[in-house]
């Protein structure tokens, strides 16, 4: 009973510590990208590239622009990867190279994500040198990078949705004399739609979110949009300047503008996530 | 109605910790006391490597050493946040607090190309000209036909302000320059990338790059005296600085061993200058 008692506070303990960080961290961020409004207005940073934070410039328009562009670039190159191995691991591979598939892919889960960033160096940006002729540093440098980096949580997560389509489905299928190629595009994907659209939402929240990986590749210049010439992306930038600005300093405000956007837009996907959810129950 | 008053008394002692901001001084044990060091990273390595001396000379003393760059450790420092600041750079003047300095000597700033641009050395004009893109390939200052790629540095770093006043001066950094976030990163990046540029504190190895003579002038470890481009790296502290503090940087302000981290000096010891 005592010790019910114990695991009991420990739990709200936790729970509370949890919630009064969260909301400390958004009263500071909150307060700070406040105080930014105030004194620059919500459009035209927004619209503005020029970032010299030293000279009083806040346009943040090339990191949005930067983060949106890295995302989308990842997700379209690593979609033919996830769907190749969430469906061979699905529905081709049976037990133990089904479960030692897993693991592997589980393990680059858990790679650092410096460790890709090294790779990115390494590999991504050679390679782009020696395809393009530019130094290799860029968005797309940094979007190839991400692409390696959620291929496995996408394919992981798409791979589980996958093995939970009802076999009747399949079966009903194929005994209908539908290929394994047609039952797989007309069934089992149309019936773990809800799964993959989890899956993508997480695999642009870690894209969106990813900060060193990318900076070691990206370049780390204020440019609107080029894929072979350096640029930034929201935390990128945040990153390079927050030594420049640090807390209570002037311009410091701006980075917690950036950081509030990037909250935002994280809030968004986690509500799209929510009904995601709600589609797959209903 | 008890759960929920039990959630809530967590949540009270929770929240006033996480206000509080800094851990109490106690949590280290009684008696305990902290010194934050922050500030340049071309410095780092040096401080770290002769603090443990001081620290057994002052039991009790706990000392917490961390990079940011220059400008984050004069921040640091005017906001009470360090005790010293490591920084490449003079504050700034809109710094309120007066401080002392204590200057550790001379940190060169060097050049570094990638090693088949066909050029060893650039007139002050011409790597003026190179770092703000002007100069686009290494054929227009009788090198190889390789387009010139710039590495450059944040603008956190003590090291791009040296070289943004002694040979840009009014002139921006080239758009097209990658920035890196530390001296290390520079040196692989200019080493691995066709036609590349970048400098460099030379307080590494500099293996597999070419180091570019400036002017009439070529760098020689031996010869620091007569390189024209370096930071004077130096430690900061507050005028009103416990003895203790001061101590410490006079301590590290005397130390031989920053020559072996390429930070050289003249044999004499320096004077703290207040300002």
């Amino acid at each position: 009973m005592r010790a019910d008692r114990i695991a009991s506070l420990v739990m709200k303990g936790a729970l509370a510590l949890f919630i009064a960080v969260w909301v400390m961290v958004a009263v500071i961020v909150g307060a700070g990208a406040w105080r930014f409004v105030s004194a620059n207005g919500l459009v035209g940073p927004l619209l503005s590239s020029r970032w010299s934070p030293l000279a009083a410039h806040y346009g943040i328009l090339a990191f949005v622009v930067g983060s949106m562009a890295v995302t989308g670039l990842a997700l379209v190159l690593a979609a033919p990867g996830v769907l190749a191995l969430s469906v061979t691991g699905a529905r081709i591979l049976r037990g133990a190279p089904q479960r030692a598939f897993i693991q592997i892919l589980t393990l680059f889960v858990a790679v650092p994500s410096v460790v890709y960033g090294w790779w990115g160096l390494s590999v991504a940006v050679p390679l782009i040198r020696r395809l393009t002729g530019t130094a290799g540093f860029g968005p797309l440098s940094a979007g190839i990078v991400l692409a390696v980096m959620i291929v496995p949580t996408f394919s992981i997560m798409a791979l589980q949705t996958l093995r939970q389509v009802p076999s009747s489905l399949v079966e009903g299928s194929l005994g209908l004399g539908a290929t394994e190629d047609q039952t797989l595009w007309h069934v089992i994907l149309p019936a773990s739609r809800a799964g993959l659209s989890q899956g993508f939402l997480v695999a642009v929240g870690r894209a969106l979110g990813e900060t060193i990986a990318v900076q070691m590749v990206i370049g780390g210049q204020s440019r609107v949009l080029s894929l072979l010439k350096p640029g930034a992306t929201l935390t990128t930038q945040l990153l390079t300047d927050l030594a420049l600005m640090p807390a209570r300093t002037p311009g410091h405000d701006a980075l917690d503008f950036m950081a509030l956007w990037l909250m935002i837009l994280m809030a968004v996907l986690v509500w799209l996530q929510s009904r995601v959810k709600g589609m797959s129950r209903g | 109605m008890s759960s929920r008053r039990q959630f809530l008394q967590a949540m009270g002692v929770a929240g006033s910790g996480v206000l509080l901001g800094r851990w109490p001084a106690w949590a280290g044990g009684p008696g305990v006391r902290y010194i934050t060091i922050m500030g340049a990273t071309s410095c780092i390595s040096y401080v770290k490597a002769v603090l443990p001396e001081w620290e057994r000379a002052h039991r009790g003393v706990k000392v917490a050493v961390t990079g940011g760059g220059s400008y984050a450790g004069l921040h640091a420092l005017a906001l009470a946040q360090a005790e010293i600041a490591m920084a490449d750079l003079a504050p700034p003047t809109s710094m309120a607090v007066p401080v002392r300095r204590y200057l550790l000597g001379r940190l060169p700033i060097v050049l570094a190309a990638w090693p088949h641009i066909g050029v060893g050395r650039l007139s002050w004009g011409q790597a003026g000209a190179v770092l703000a893109g002007d100069i686009v390939n290494w054929r227009q200052v009788g090198g190889a036909d390789v387009p010139v790629v710039t590495i450059s540095r944040p603008e956190s770093s003590g090291a791009r302000e040296v070289v943004q006043q002694r040979i840009l001066g009014t002139r921006r950094f080239s758009p097209d320059s990658i920035i890196q976030l530390s001296n290390g990163a520079v040196l692989r990046t200019v080493m691995e990338t066709p036609g590349a540029v970048g400098y460099l504190e030379a307080t590494a190895p500099m293996h597999r790059v070419r180091i570019l003579g400036m002017g009439s002038r070529s760098f020689s470890p031996q010869a620091w005296r007569l390189w024209p481009l370096y930071a004077e790296p130096s430690l900061y502290v507050r005028v009103q600085a416990p003895e203790e503090v001061r101590n410490l940087a006079v301590f590290l302000q005397g130390r031989p061993e920053r020559q072996d981290f390429g930070i050289y000096f003249d044999q004499r010891p320096g004077q703290a200058d207040a300002r």
